[in-house]
């Protein structure tokens, strides 16, 4: 079966310079993983047990506001000025 | 070769919320930046999103107020691309079970009324906001106070076919938006921004040509202007044999021009799919049903209560109705006793200029509709002419004081007392006999040196039709 896997786009999706040899080990990887999904796919669930389809209903939250809680500085060593500091990006 | 242009449009419209979609950071805009922000809307690991129920309810009013069909099990789903005003690398959006689908709003160009398609509308995420003019030339800088506020994504058929019809179809929507207070519409700030899909193709071809897109248009006239020059711009291509190439291009307001954003080499998969974090939304038809009978009047309805209940023409009851503040102002006016069609045409003509000079809304005016309604009054017993009246409203925009007040002030009060101004009438008679014998030889063009006379012994203010009707009758 040829593979599945077009390790070439998702590098470009991802933005990610690859070698040969990375392409060859992540595409191996990546097969492998969906190997596992169709192994759970084989399983049959009831219909009220497919994923987000529970029965309960969304679970809402009222309109209510709190102030932020947390400060670039507590997490982010890039910061200046309040704002993340990061490689600059023009469209 | 003739081309037809084939338009769709994607607005953008912020939800009035106070809260976050998935947290409870506020909304507020112009806070210090990242001000508004927590571990769910900036994206850090072990957290878990929990959906507003107003942003919904707010997407829902939308929805049935463009008569779409609103589903029961709509289903949130992650676009994923990467971008730094992007803090989880995915936004969460909808995508095969939209919120509203299969709707239609009416819009009118030239008085030809037209029905446009609705496709979708759908809840989002907003991103967060780059900033490249910091001290170090090499950085951008992310402020994440915007990711994660609320918005709908409205999305037309392809069925608009000029930019007066693209611009007319916004304006609608913005009308809608602000009428259902589902956003604030303020354009300014972003809050209702427009991405523009054109492509051209023969005329009377049922096919579709490739398209561009010119993303962020937000203002009225910015769409008008984008869509005309993509018109020109890709007639010239085909014109000149060359392909049009599907890409995202930008608008240059002040170079009036689009321009290539990023090219199809680079187009974004987003690899759609299901968000895990959140269960489907399952709706209540009751809800739905709520949401429905509370619907208030909306633009059009308010239009033809214009023209049937005050008498006004189709086109000064759109004029009204374009904007709710506006159609507000005008039905309190009316409210306060005024005349419906002096009121929509001070409204319409003198209110519009002075306001459109001043960059200002209804919001920002120093009166009140009564101040408006007392003036109209004032016109209608005779105390002002027309022409005063202008003086007064000059005085009662800048100042707000109530217009009797600025009558007596300004000295503009006009002489309607029949009694005094008979008086008058006799003296100036009696004092320019030649000219009372010119006028019953059948001189009659000399009625308006009397007029003259006695504007001038009054300093303007007589009331003129009054005076003419005396001096017909003395003179008679």
């Amino acid at each position: 079966m040829p593979s599945p896997i077009d390790i070439d786009k998702i590098a470009l999706l991802a933005a990610l310079e690859l070698s040969a040899e990375e392409k060859r080990q992540f595409a191996g990887q990546f097969e492998a993983i969906l190997a596992y999904f169709r192994k759970i796919e084989e399983v049959q669930l009831p219909e009220t047990l497919r994923p987000g389809e529970e029965e309960e209903g969304p679970l809402f939250r009222d309109d209510v506001a709190r102030p932020g809680s947390t400060p670039p500085e507590s997490f982010s060593p890039h910061v200046e000025d309040g704002h993340f500091k990061v490689p600059r990006v023009i469209e | 070769m003739e081309f037809e242009p084939v338009i769709g449009l994607e607005i953008h419209a912020q939800l009035a919320t106070r809260s976050k979609l998935f947290c409870a950071c506020p909304t507020e805009f112009g806070q210090a930046p990242n001000a508004n922000t927590c571990p769910v809307c900036l994206g850090l690991p072990g957290v878990l999103p929990v959906v507003n129920r107003r942003a919904v309810e707010l997407a829902i009013r939308l929805g049935l107020a463009t008569h779409c069909t609103i589903r029961l099990d709509s289903q949130f789903a992650r676009k994923n691309y990467f971008y730094p005003d992007l803090p989880k690398a995915y936004q969460i959006s909808q995508y095969d079970r939209p919120l509203c689908e299969r709707g239609w709003v009416e819009i009118a160009v030239a008085g030809e009324p037209r029905r446009i398609g609705i496709t979708r509308i759908h809840l989002e995420e907003d991103a967060g906001k780059l900033v490249h003019e910091g001290r170090d030339p090499t950085a951008s800088y992310v402020d994440l106070n915007r990711a994660g506020v609320p918005l709908v994504e409205i999305v037309s058929e392809p069925e608009l076919r000029s930019p007066e019809e693209a611009k007319a179809y916004m304006e609608k929507m913005h009308a809608l938006v602000t009428y259902l207070d589902v956003g604030r519409g303020d354009m300014e700030k972003g809050n209702l921004r427009a991405d523009a899909n054109i492509s051209l193709r023969p005329r009377g071809s049922d096919r579709l040509g490739t398209r561009t897109e010119t993303k962020n248009l937000n203002s009225f006239r910015f769409v008008q202007q984008a869509l005309a020059y993509e018109i020109e711009r890709q007639r010239a291509e085909l014109l000149a044999g060359r392909p049009i190439v599907q890409e995202t291009r930008l608008w240059d307001a002040l170079g009036k021009t689009t321009y290539s954003m990023r090219s199809k080499e680079e187009a974004h998969d987003y690899r759609y799919f299901p968000e895990p974090d959140l269960a489907v939304l399952r709706l209540e038809p009751a809800l739905i049903e709520r949401i429905r009978a509370e619907l208030p009047e909306l633009p059009d309805a308010k239009a033809v209560r214009f023209q049937r209940d005050y008498g006004l023409s189709a086109y000064d009851a759109a004029v009204l109705v374009a904007d709710r503040a506006t159609a507000e102002f005008f039905d309190a006016t009316v409210g306060h006793g005024a005349d419906p069609k002096r009121a929509a045409n001070w409204i319409t003509v003198e209110l519009a200029a002075r306001c459109n000079e001043d960059r200002a809304s209804i919001a920002d005016l120093r009166f009140g509709p009564e101040r408006l309604a007392e003036m109209i009054a004032m016109i209608g017993r005779g105390e002002i002419s027309s022409r005063q009246a202008k003086t007064v409203f000059d005085h009662l925009y800048a100042t707000g004081r109530a217009p009797a007040e600025i009558v007596r002030e300004q000295g503009l009060s006009q002489l309607s007392d029949a009694a005094a101004l008979e008086g008058l009438v006799a003296k100036v008679l009696a004092e320019h006999p030649g000219q009372v014998e010119q006028y019953r030889a059948g001189k009659t063009k000399v009625l308006g040196f009397f007029v003259g006379q006695i504007m001038k012994a009054t300093g303007g203010q007589a009331n003129p039709a009054l005076l003419n009707d005396l001096l017909r009758r003395k003179l008679a």
